[in-house]
């Protein structure tokens, strides 16, 4: 039956794993993988062996990005049959009385469909199901949790047994090997000591409860704060401690001593994975991240001193958020210029408790509203039952006026609360279930050890992590964990409302249990039929192409250089670099890392076919705390031709300075590019001098004003991009696919304005054509920019297809806009965003049709316009 | 004939002791970590060889390899 659910959990996740890299990490994450590149720390040496090893099955670079997703999928699929033998070990032994020699038919059968459901409820849930079709650790770390965690009820099985010690050692070695991969899984280390205390404590008191909970802290302590850094440190002693180990193991009597020698060393053997770390930063591959190519550079690697230190109070901290916790708390309350302690209280628990933890729990058992990520508005990714009552309520706005847009979000998936209420049935069972067993707490302890679980995969993270307001996205991959044991409960509901049955109809035992399981198999595969079409990645190359196209922007000759800021327009450029060879004469400079000094070095140094940077700091003008960042007391400066505005500026940072140092020493034949995504703060003293030629401007020094070289776009935008595969009918595009093809439609649009105003209809048409044939508004609904596509084909006379552009544009206004109407006062400002968007692109498609006399479309919605123009 | 193969058996049984298998475990990383390593790129030139079939094909395997084979020699007698 375990078998059973891995497969069918491995055949979903194959059916919907994305064919190539996705955004965020996952790029980055196939590269270290193929080809032992470093990663951002502190780095998964075993994650990099196994999809190593994953990479070998490609018969072709452009397929090793499948082959790690694959890995991601198999992996989970090995999560889930784990899961399905933990629920059915734990429900086993509350089902079962010990006085019963056999077990009876309908006890046999409860007890399967708890771990069925349980696990399939898990295989359907959003957050796990989205680690599992790319190339991330999450799905990695899961499997390790869910392994560990049935390990110990495995050696529970044996204790008694001299042999079950090798469990320890193997969790012990496991522990070790998993901090080559996600620290996630020692938070596990808690739950499963108490695992250890009920079996092995002759009576179980609060006291030795109490000690058994510092024990299990201890033990992640020491770990994380002990061995992590405390090897590292030692550097070459670590062989004499490990000798040290070996000799002591065989000298000591004492059992438990012993075991523990041999559970340290494991974890040590484990660890030793770090190696494939140190030695391919001392290869210096183009991608090497904080290079820790030295010992003492690993263990700031291993800290992620990069990140800065987050510390656990106050709750309210970051002075970069200064606007961000008080557009969150509103009036925030003062003593002595720091927020009161009632104040960080209430951040703690309205934003990092409620929002960024329990909002993703009820995305994954209740149901969620969209997949637009949320800052706390109205119409962004809140969770919401299906029930429309109980969701006008807690939104504050009538759902059945939601614009379309929103209706049909794929990402919108209501459970209608069930998952949830299988999970609290199992609570409920698992507590009341320990009176008449023969053990008689057994239940409660089992709910003590999950819910241990539960909290340190959850409400710790939570409090660990200290989260501030504006995230870059979505955070719910973090706390998979202690889905996986809420997932446990939503199994242990099964046998209660199988029990509740068979009360009724004693004589009919067995019917009863079958009739409960299969109104229990009900739950996971409604949850099937809400989550497929927003996990489905399949036929979905968007993140590659998208990549390849900024590459491909670039100018042949000269080896040009990008400059780029985020993850998603720096990740998927390296992976078309690195694996699949696209533009190696190019080089990719990303702003963010620019600021610290070991990646200036990678600058400095060629990769494949591109030279070094013209940079000539020498190491010691740029080492960290040096230069970081300079006063300006001037108001231009002259770089060759170029006269250089930096009006309003206090002072330039690091990373302004390289790139200043960069264009002066640039040939003309070197150009230097900047993506378009870049945002407007980002360099904004380089804005007039940049040419448009795709998806990055070329900066020129000769041009005074920001232009487009129409020539170089148009040849981009129709022969060299590709598009991802968005004609594909039912592609899955999310929102930051989307975020992506709202910057190729914006191009688009900006190319046709350009033909246009050279009179050049007939390209212009030609453009056009292509936008509808490779991002058809079915998949990619249009923006604004779209109403440069209605002005060309007005100018052809071609009205109808104008007024279908225009008429789209202003419904899907008025539907929004009259939806943020319904919404309560209290609560509209969230919306304001919004509001003002449509109101803008209703404006422009109004000033659109009234130019090209469309009465028809003016009339009727112009009223609308005027009203909420009020 | 009958002896042969007992003996075989039984060195069969020796070599697959837990111990054995641990230490051939560390063995087989350690000559991972070897084939991994060697020069590379410098400001002056990049290096191709830093992603050779030995580096980041054969001695990702040999460690992978090491590492599969502890979980073996720990479940095992000996």
């Amino acid at each position: 039956m375990a078998w059973l659910m891995f497969a069918i959990a491995a055949v979903v996740y194959g059916l919907t794993v994305e064919p190539t890299a996705s955004l965020w990490d996952c790029s980055e994450f196939i590269v270290c993988g193929y080809k032992l590149e470093i990663g951002h720390p502190p780095g998964a040496p075993v994650f990099m062996l196994l999809a190593n090893l994953f990479c070998q099955f490609a018969s072709e670079p452009s397929q090793v990005a499948l082959m790690v997703n694959l890995l991601s999928a198999l992996l989970s699929a090995g999560c889930i049959f784990f899961l399905f033998l933990t629920i059915t070990h734990l429900a086993r032994k509350l089902v079962i009385r010990k006085t019963a020699v056999n077990s009876s038919l309908h006890q046999v059968i409860t007890i399967e469909a708890c771990g069925v459901v349980g696990a399939l409820i898990y295989t359907f849930s959003d957050t796990f199901w989205f680690s599992a079709v790319e190339a991330e650790v999450y799905a990695f770390s899961s499997f390790l949790t869910a392994l560990m965690f049935w390990l110990i009820l495995k050696w529970e099985e044996t204790a008694d047994s001299p042999r079950s010690d090798r469990w320890i050692i193997l969790i012990a070695y496991i522990t070790g090997l998993s901090i080559g991969v996600h620290l996630l899984c020692l938070l596990c280390l808690p739950a499963m000591s108490f695992v250890v205390y009920f079996r092995r404590a002759k009576r179980v008191t609060w006291l030795g409860m109490l000690g058994t909970l510092m024990v299990g802290g201890l033990l992640v302590g020491i770990i994380l704060y002990g061995v992590i850094p405390g090897v590292v440190k030692m550097g070459g002693y670590v062989v004499l401690l490990a000798v040290a180990l070996v000799v002591a193991y065989y000298k000591l009597r004492r059992r438990l001593l012993k075991l523990s020698m041999a559970c340290l060393l494991m974890i040590l053997a484990g660890y030793s994975s770090y190696g494939v770390i140190l030695i391919r930063a001392n290869a210096a591959p183009p991608m090497c991240e904080n290079a820790p190519s030295t010992v003492s550079k690993l263990g700031s690697y291993l800290n992620r001193e990069q990140y800065g230190e987050t510390p656990v109070f106050p709750r309210i901290y970051s002075m970069y958020h200064t606007k961000a916790y008080e557009d969150w708390l509103g009036h925030i309350k003062t003593r002595d210029g720091v927020p009161t302690k009632a104040e960080n209280l209430r951040f703690f628990l309205s934003y990092q408790v409620n929002f960024m933890y329990w909002r993703y729990f009820l995305w994954n058992f209740v149901g969620r509203q969209n997949n637009i990520q949320g800052h706390g508005e109205v119409e962004h990714g809140n969770w919401i039952t299906g029930f429309r009552w109980i969701d006008d309520w807690l939104l504050g706005c009538d759902i059945s006026k939601l614009p379309s847009d929103l209706t049909e979000n794929k990402g919108r998936n209501v459970f209608y609360g069930l998952p949830l209420l299988l999970g609290l049935l199992g609570i409920v069972w698992q507590w009341r279930r320990s009176g008449d067993c023969q053990s008689p707490s057994t239940g409660r302890q089992q709910l003590l050890v999950v819910t241990l679980l539960f909290v340190m995969t959850g409400l710790a993270i939570v409090v660990y992590l200290n989260q501030t307001p504006l995230q870059p996205r979505e955070r719910d991959y973090a706390y998979a964990g202690s889905f996986y044991a809420f997932a446990i409960w939503c199994g242990m509901g099964v046998a209660m409302i199988s029990e509740k049955l068979k009360v009724k109809n004693e004589r009919y035992a067995v019917a009863s249990a079958i009739i409960a399981s299969i109104c229990c198999l009900l739950v996971p595969l409604q949850m099937a039929t809400q989550t497929w079409d927003d996990h489905d990645r399949s036929d979905r190359y968007t993140c590659r192409d998208f990549g390849y196209n900024y590459l491909i922007t670039m100018q042949d000759e000269g080896n040009p250089i990008i400059l780029t800021n985020g993850d998603n327009d720096t990740f998927p450029l390296w992976y078309n670099q690195e694996v699949e060879g696209v533009r190696r004469d190019t080089r990719v400079c990303n702003l963010e890392y620019l600021q610290t000094d070991c990646y200036i070095d990678q600058m400095k140094r060629p990769a494949y076919d591109s030279p070094a940077l013209p940079i000539s700091w020498s190491r010691e003008d740029y080492q960290q705390g040096r230069m970081e960042y300079l006063p300006v007391d001037v108001d231009t400066i002259t770089i060759g031709d170029m006269t250089i505005s930096l009006k309003g500026k206090q002072y330039l940072l690091k990373n302004e300075l390289m790139v200043l140092e960069m264009l002066s020493h640039a040939n003309p034949e070197r150009p230097i590019y900047t993506s378009i995504s870049l945002g407007s703060d980002n360099l904004s003293f380089l804005r007039d001098h940049l040419v448009l030629e795709g998806l990055a401007y070329r900066i020129s020094p000769t041009v005074q004003k920001q232009q487009v070289d129409v020539e170089r776009l148009y040849d981009n935008v129709m022969h060299r991009f590709r598009y991802g595969g968005l004609s594909t009918k039912g592609i899955y595009v999310d929102e930051d696919v989307k975020h992506m093809t709202n910057a190729h439609q914006l191009v688009m649009g900006v190319l046709i304005d350009s033909l246009l105003r050279q009179g050049d209809t007939r390209r212009a048409m030609e453009v056009c054509r292509k936008w509808q044939q490779e991002m058809p508004q079915e998949n990619v609904p249009y923006t604004d920019a779209a109403l440069s596509m209605a002005c060309c084909f007005y100018l052809n006379n071609l009205m109808k297809e104008g007024d279908e552009i225009v008429s789209s544009l202003l419904r899907r206004s008025a539907e929004w806009l009259s939806w943020i109407e319904t919404v309560k006062p209290s609560r509209r400002a969230g919306s304001a965003y919004s509001c003002r968007i449509w109101m803008q692109t209703m404006e422009q498609a109004l000033a659109v049709s009234a130019q090209y006399e469309r009465t028809n479309i003016y009339q009727q919605y112009i009223q609308h316009y005027e009203h909420y123009l009020q | 004939m009958n002896t042969i193969s007992s003996n075989s058996k039984r060195l069969f049984r020796v070599l697959l002791t837990s111990r054995v298998l641990l230490i051939a475990a560390c063995i087989l990383i350690a000559v991972g970590y070897l084939l991994m390593s060697g020069p590379g790129s410098t400001e002056q030139s990049f290096s191709p060889d830093i992603f050779s079939t030995r580096k980041i094909v054969i001695a990702p395997m040999f460690c992978l390899a090491g590492y599969l084979l502890i979980v073996v020699g720990i479940l095992r007698k000996g």
